[in-house]
Order: C-alpha cells, then sequence, then structure tokens
C-alpha cells in the first residue's frame, strides 16, 4: 500500500497499482524504493485526489500508454471520443474539471489529462468566440487595433 | 483558486502547457483555430506562438487577399512542416457559375482579375517549398484563368522539394475528353530517401526525373485511353502502389483498341488496383513485376483474353497474397453453364480471395485456382454449387462471406455433410439459408445470416438452421449469432438456442420470431420454482427487434436486475448490454418503458 499526503494535509492509503497509474508517483516509488513514508502531494487538494484515485482505481488493471502510443497521438488527428465510465466520471462543475486537468498533469496522468481536455473541447464544439467566452466567463481583453484585425480574420473562419 | 486571480476565468487560471494541451484537442481545423484565436488575450498569444496549429494552409485562390492570408499562415507555421491546399471558391449567381473575388461582385469574371492574385500567392509559396510536405491542388477545369492556372503556380513553385511527400491534383471532372498534362518540375536531390505519393482526378502530370523516381504510390482516376495512362505511369519507376480507376459510365466508354505498349518494369511493385478500365488486359501485359502481393480487378471488360492475361499474371505472381476479381453485380448466375480451363493456378502464398461479381469468365477461372494457404473467402453473385467446392477446396480457411449465390439446387448438389474443421467464421448475405444444411462446421465461432426482406410469407429458414444447428454436434463453440430478416419460428428458434450454451453474442432483427422466444430466455429467480436450464447463460450481448417492450423488459429484468438474480447465488445469469429497437407502429414503447430499458442497460434504436 502506499500513503499519499495532500495539500490540505489529508492522507490517503491506496494499493500500489492504483498509485501507480500516476507516473509521477511510480517514478517516485521507484526512486525511493520500499518505504512507508508518506508521499506529499503539495499541488493537489483532497476532494481532487480522492476523484484522481477513482479514476486510478477504475482503470488499475489496463495497460499503461507507452511512449510509442503517445507518439502515436501526436502524429495523427486526435479525437473528442470518451468512453462511457469516463464520461459518467467526468460530469462536474467547471471548478472541478479544471482542477482534474491540473491534478492530472502534475500527476503525470495522460489517459486522465486526455479526459479532461477532450471533455473541455466536447464542451467548446462549434462555438463561436463569444459563446466560449460565456461559457468560460473569459473576459474579451482585444485592444482595438487587435479587434480591427480579428475583424479581418473573421472570413477566414468561414466554412469551407 | 488564489485571491489575486479571481477576476481571471478559472480555464485560463490553467499553466500555459496545459492550456496549450487543451487547445490542441479543441483545434481540428483552420476554422476552430482562428474562432479560438479571437476568445482573449491569452488564447491568441498561445495559438499564434505556436507552429504546428498552422502547418495546414488552406487556401481559395480567389479569396480576397489571398497572399496575405498565406503569408499570416506561414510566419506563423515557422519550420513546421507545412500542408498547403488551394481550391477555387465557386458561386452560381443567376445560374452562372462565378468564380468572383467578392461576393458581391456580379460582373464576369476576368482573367486578368485572377492572374495577379494568384502569381503573388504562388511567389508567397516558393518561400516555404523548403519544409512543404503535402501540396493539394483542387482545380475545375473551367477556371476562369485555365492551364495558365497551373502554369503560373507551378512554373513560381518549380525547384527543389526536399520535403514533400505527397502531391495531390484534383480537377473537376471534365467536359471535353481533352485529359490536362501540366508540367510538374518538382526536383528531389539524387541523394533524398523521401518517397512521394501522388494523387490524380482528372489530369496525367509530367514531372522531372528526379522527382518520378521518387513517387511510390499512384493514384489515377481519370476517364482517357489507356495509352495515356501507361505513358503517364511509365517514369514511375519505383511504384510500390498503382490505383487505376476509370471515372466515365460504362455506356460512354469506347473500346478502340489500343496500341501494343512497350513493356514497363516496375520491380517493386506490390499492390495494384485497376477498377472499371476496358483494355485492363493491356495494363497487365505492358506492366512487369513478379513481387506483386495484393492484384485487384474490378469490373474490366471479361472475356477470353482477359482470363488469359489475368491466368498468365497470376501464374507469375508467387507471392501473391490478396486477390480481388470482381465483375458486374446482380443477378445472381444460376447454373453453372461455363466450362473450366486448364492448366490449373497455382497460388502459394494466397491467404485472401475476393471473387465479385456475376460474370462466368470468373467463377471459371476462380475453379482453376489451387490455394493452399487461403483463410478468407468472399464470393458474390455466384450459383451456389461451385461456391461449396470453393469453400471446401481450401484446407485452412477461417473465414467465408457469401452474397447472393444463387438458390440453384441441382442433382449435383452433395448428399454427405462437407466437413471444414477450420471454418470458424461464415457470413451468407441474401443466400439460401439450406446451403448451410450441406455444411458441417465443428469450429464455427460466428455465424451470420442476413436474408433479403420477404414482403409474404414463404419458405421457412427455421428447419434449414436445426439442421444445420444438429450437425453442430453437442457443445458446439459458437459464440455470435446474428440474423437480419430470417423467418424462423419461436419453436425453431428456441430449439436452436437450447443447444448452443456458448452464445454470448445474440442478434435477432427483423425476424419472424415473436415475444415466445424471448420468453424462452427469460431468467426464473423465484425460490422453489421448478428448476430449469437457463438458455444461454454465457450471453453478454443482444440486438433485438420486433419484440414488445413488455416482453423485453421482463427479459432484462430477469438478467440485470441484480435484485432478482441473486437469489440463485452462483448461478445467477450474466448481465447483458445492448440496444433493441421497436416499430413504432406495432409496439411503440410508453415514456416509462424506455425509462426502464435505459435503466437496464441498454439503448434503443427505431426499427421500422
Amino acid at each position: 500500500m502506499v500513503n499519499l499526503v495532500t495539500s490540505d494535509n489529508e492522507s490517503f492509503t491506496v494499493e500500489k497499482a492504483v498509485a501507480s497509474r500516476s507516473v509521477l508517483i511510480k517514478n517516485m516509488l521507484e526512486d525511493v524504493g520500499e518505504s512507508d513514508q508518506p508521499i506529499p502531494l503539495p499541488n493537489v487538494t483532497a476532494s481532487v485526489l480522492k476523484k484522481v484515485l477513482e479514476y486510478c482505481d477504475h482503470h488499475k488493471n489496463e495497460p499503461m500508454p507507452t511512449s510509442e502510443d503517445l507518439a502515436a497521438e501526436d502524429t495523427r488527428k486526435r479525437t473528442t471520443d470518451i468512453g462511457e465510465w469516463d464520461q459518467k466520471f467526468i460530469q462536474v462543475d467547471q471548478e472541478m474539471l479544471f482542477e482534474i486537468i491540473l491534478a492530472a498533469n502534475y500527476l503525470d496522468i495522460k489517459p486522465l489529462l486526455d479526459v479532461g481536455c477532450k471533455t473541455v473541447a466536447n464542451m467548446i464544439k462549434g462555438k463561436t468566440p463569444e459563446e466560449i467566452r460565456k461559457l468560460f466567463n473569459i473576459v474579451n481583453d482585444f485592444t482595438p487595433e487587435e479587434e480591427a484585425q480579428i475583424k479581418k480574420e473573421n472570413e477566414w473562419a468561414e466554412d469551407r | 483558486m488564489e485571491p489575486h486571480l479571481l477576476d481571471i476565468a478559472l480555464i485560463n487560471q490553467l499553466p500555459d502547457d496545459v492550456l496549450l494541451e487543451l487547445l490542441r484537442h479543441m483545434i481540428s481545423d483552420n476554422k476552430t483555430l482562428i474562432r479560438a484565436s479571437h476568445v482573449c488575450c491569452i488564447w491568441r498569444r498561445l495559438i499564434h506562438e505556436t507552429p504546428s496549429f498552422w502547418s495546414r494552409v488552406e487556401l481559395f485562390v480567389n479569396e480576397d487577399a489571398v497572399d496575405q492570408r498565406a503569408a499570416f499562415w506561414i510566419s506563423r507555421a515557422g519550420m513546421c512542416p507545412l500542408t498547403v491546399e488551394l481550391a477555387w471558391r465557386k458561386r452560381v449567381i443567376d445560374g452562372k457559375l462565378v468564380y468572383a473575388v467578392s461576393p458581391d461582385t456580379n460582373r464576369d469574371d476576368t482573367r486578368e482579375l485572377f492572374t495577379a492574385p494568384v502569381t503573388r500567392l504562388a511567389v508567397i509559396l516558393r518561400e516555404s517549398m523548403g519544409h512543404l510536405r503535402e501540396l493539394e491542388i483542387h482545380d475545375s477545369a473551367i477556371n476562369p484563368l485555365g492551364f495558365d492556372f497551373f502554369t503560373t503556380i507551378f512554373e513560381t513553385l518549380k525547384g527543389n522539394t526536399p520535403m514533400l511527400q505527397r502531391l495531390a491534383i484534383v480537377l473537376d471532372k471534365p467536359n471535353t475528353s481533352i485529359i490536362p498534362r501540366p508540367s510538374v518540375p518538382f526536383e528531389l536531390s539524387p541523394g533524398s530517401v523521401i518517397s512521394v505519393e501522388v494523387k490524380l482526378s482528372h489530369c496525367l502530370p509530367t514531372y522531372a526525373p528526379s522527382f518520378s523516381t521518387r513517387i511510390t504510390r499512384l493514384s489515377i482516376l481519370v476517364g482517357t485511353d489507356v495509352d495515356q495512362i501507361l505513358e503517364a505511369v511509365r517514369p514511375c519507376h519505383n511504384l510500390i502502389s498503382l490505383n487505376i480507376q476509370e471515372s466515365r459510365p460504362i455506356r460512354f466508354l469506347r473500346t478502340i483498341l489500343p496500341s501494343e505498349p512497350s513493356p514497363i518494369s516496375l520491380s517493386a511493385l506490390a499492390h495494384l488496383r485497376l477498377s472499371r478500365i476496358p483494355h485492363t488486359d493491356t495494363i497487365l501485359n505492358a506492366i512487369e513485376s513478379s513481387s506483386l502481393r495484393s492484384l485487384r480487378i474490378e469490373a474490366p471488360q471479361w472475356g477470353g483474353n482477359m482470363v488469359a492475361t489475368v491466368a498468365s499474371t497470376l501464374q507469375k505472381c508467387d507471392g501473391l497474397v490478396e486477390l480481388v476479381l470482381g465483375g458486374i453485380g446482380l443477378p445472381a448466375i444460376r447454373t453453372r453453364d461455363y466450362a473450366v480451363e486448364q492448366p490449373p493456378i497455382i497460388l502459394p502464398a494466397l491467404t485472401k480471395c475476393l471473387i465479385l461479381g456475376n460474370c462466368s469468365e470468373l467463377y471459371s477461372l476462380r475453379e482453376r485456382l489451387i490455394l493452399p494457404q487461403l483463410r478468407s473467402l468472399d464470393l458474390a453473385y455466384c450459383p451456389g454449387l461451385p461456391s461449396l467446392h470453393s469453400i471446401t477446396s481450401s484446407a485452412r480457411l477461417k473465414e467465408v462471406r457469401l452474397i447472393s449465390i444463387a438458390d440453384e439446387m441441382t442433382t449435383e448438389w452433395p448428399t454427405t455433410l462437407l466437413s471444414i474443421s477450420t471454418l470458424t467464421r461464415v457470413i451468407l448475405v441474401d443466400c439460401p439459408v439450406r446451403f448451410l444444411e450441406c455444411l458441417d462446421l465443428p469450429s464455427l465461432q460466428t455465424l451470420v445470416i442476413i436474408a433479403p426482406p420477404r414482403l409474404t410469407p414463404g419458405h421457412s429458414d427455421g428447419p434449414s438452421l436445426r439442421c444445420f444447428v444438429k450437425q453442430l454436434g453437442p457443445n458446439p463453440p459458437l459464440q455470435v449469432l446474428l440474423m437480419l430478416s430470417v423467418d424462423i419460428s419461436n419453436e425453431d428458434l428456441i430449439w436452436c438456442l437450447e443447444r448452443l450454451p456458448h452464445l454470448k453474442v445474440l442478434v435477432v432483427r427483423r425476424c419472424t420470431a415473436s415475444d415466445a422466444a424471448l420468453e424462452a430466455l427469460v431468467y426464473s429467480s423465484i425460490e422453489g420454482a421448478e428448476a430449469h436450464q437457463l438458455l444461454l447463460p454465457r450471453l453478454n450481448y443482444i440486438e433485438l427487434s420486433n419484440f414488445s417492450p413488455q416482453s423485453i423488459i421482463k427479459f432484462l429484468k430477469s438478467r440485470n436486475d441484480t435484485s432478482l438474480t441473486r437469489g440463485r447465488g452462483g448461478k445467477a445469469p450474466r448481465p447483458v448490454k445492448g440496444k433493441v429497437g421497436f416499430d413504432s407502429e406495432k409496439h411503440k414503447p410508453t415514456i416509462q418503458e424506455i425509462d426502464t430499458i435505459h435503466s437496464l442497460s441498454l439503448g434503443i434504436f427505431e426499427a421500422k
């Protein structure tokens, strides 16, 4: 078993197979060897780690993505398909969604990072810049000069 | 989140590398790229600073300020390998095709209007030739510049293209018989290891020698004489794959005999596809290659010469792994009214063979083939008896697909069972089910029967299926049974299912079986109930249509509702997944029934 300690000082004891879905933790365990020392995760809160571990537990028996898989993904067109379980898992509010993405990036859990990014991509699909701003509460901070350039570029976004 | 970040949107509080990863998932084409760059300054900066987003440049050559757009794009792409796509934006105004630069322009298009921007665009693109990876030109045969368009583009771009891997020149179907032959003046240095794929529609370019020898994959869609096609292929000595398709409808094909061409040596050619070409035999006779692994000849004009040429080609291809011979489909040949010539043709490495089309010559040729390593066989529009012989003559066959095999029952039909111990997968599409009665397939794992929809009740397929299942023997390994439009009674279906204990996947769509058959699959968990053997204990996937919502729900509850299935402990059935369909005229489910079906893990489709 592995003991993980979050930024808000909560401890989680999980199977090694579950914790090792994180490449960061897996490498730490390999570096430290057999040890009862808790592993501090200063960038992850308990509520987020709980969610991340739920994901890791569900996928613990799946093969880890190899470097060839990752290289192949870069060369082919990315899809935004998400598995049924993952879709249900990622049905969370925006704040939690971005926290999960951040944690997946920090903990180096590529499949979880992909699920998070694909979810955001699906939310954005087909939306105009204004609709995207509204969806994420983004402020339009372009200068008048930039707005003029954007207006010129708009016809490039027409359907071919 | 930190208090000082409260004014910044959550998404924009992500570190740049994570936000960039998000944008990579979001941006699938130039339209989403531009839209995403218009959201806010952070997104715009990240997108503009990432060259890979800009590596695909899609341009309309008659668009306003196309050269400025090209420069904007290419400057952001940096040294990323580039894909450039050029096309003409067309509009129809008052029934007339117009290539006007401005959408408001309603005047006649003139050459002068287009020459200058196309030239300026070509000059911009020339700067990037060093890292051009793909060039795709879509042109109309009646573009306002005519052939000068190619001349302008290629003359400006000419020179070394050290990274070019793909060139596509796609013209609209021409109204004349003249095939454009633009000169592609690209060069590759002698030491280059780059191989180029070329795709052509309705044109046959000429190339610089250093370029033509680097072409390894060539695909041509064209409507012209074989002589011209062969001349276009001749300089490409290093082809690995060659695909030639005739574009004209059969009725417009001229049958002028081509001259006898001198041989074309393609020693590396592994894949050859010739589709709908009237003088396919001329091409086959001209091409010299002994390295073919895949040969596809689709709908040529089959005749004595053609058969002799194909036979001669096959005899030279010891390494052939895949063979596709196609004729014109429909209707199926009903009787074997052709002679089988000698000698036999042995293809020692062939593992996959497709013979499709109702030409006697094809089946005469098929019967000459000896295929000791054949694993997969597809036959279509063929008489039944030769099909049966084809299946039984290959000792290693694993998969068979039969499409529209004629339902002829001659006196020659086998009276003893034909056993094929290697066959694991059989697909029958629009074939008589009684075909199965002569077969003993002890290793069969998948059986698919797609019968033609019957407008009136007729001959039942049930007895043939019973007979076949009986021949499978006790405990057969069949795991997948898919039946579409099969005429089978409830009794026959239940009888068959009782003898298939390993079945995991069951699809019964548009068949005549009804609720009583589904009732037999319901698992009874009532303690003390009369013990009965659970049918299909390993079933885990179903697709059903033509059953009532009530019977579906009863079946699903008995299998998937754990509160009901827990009663018998270890003997509880496996839960099933899949989908069910309802004919809204016969069995329209209520909203409540739909919810119940969804809650029991099944999807719903419309089945009319």
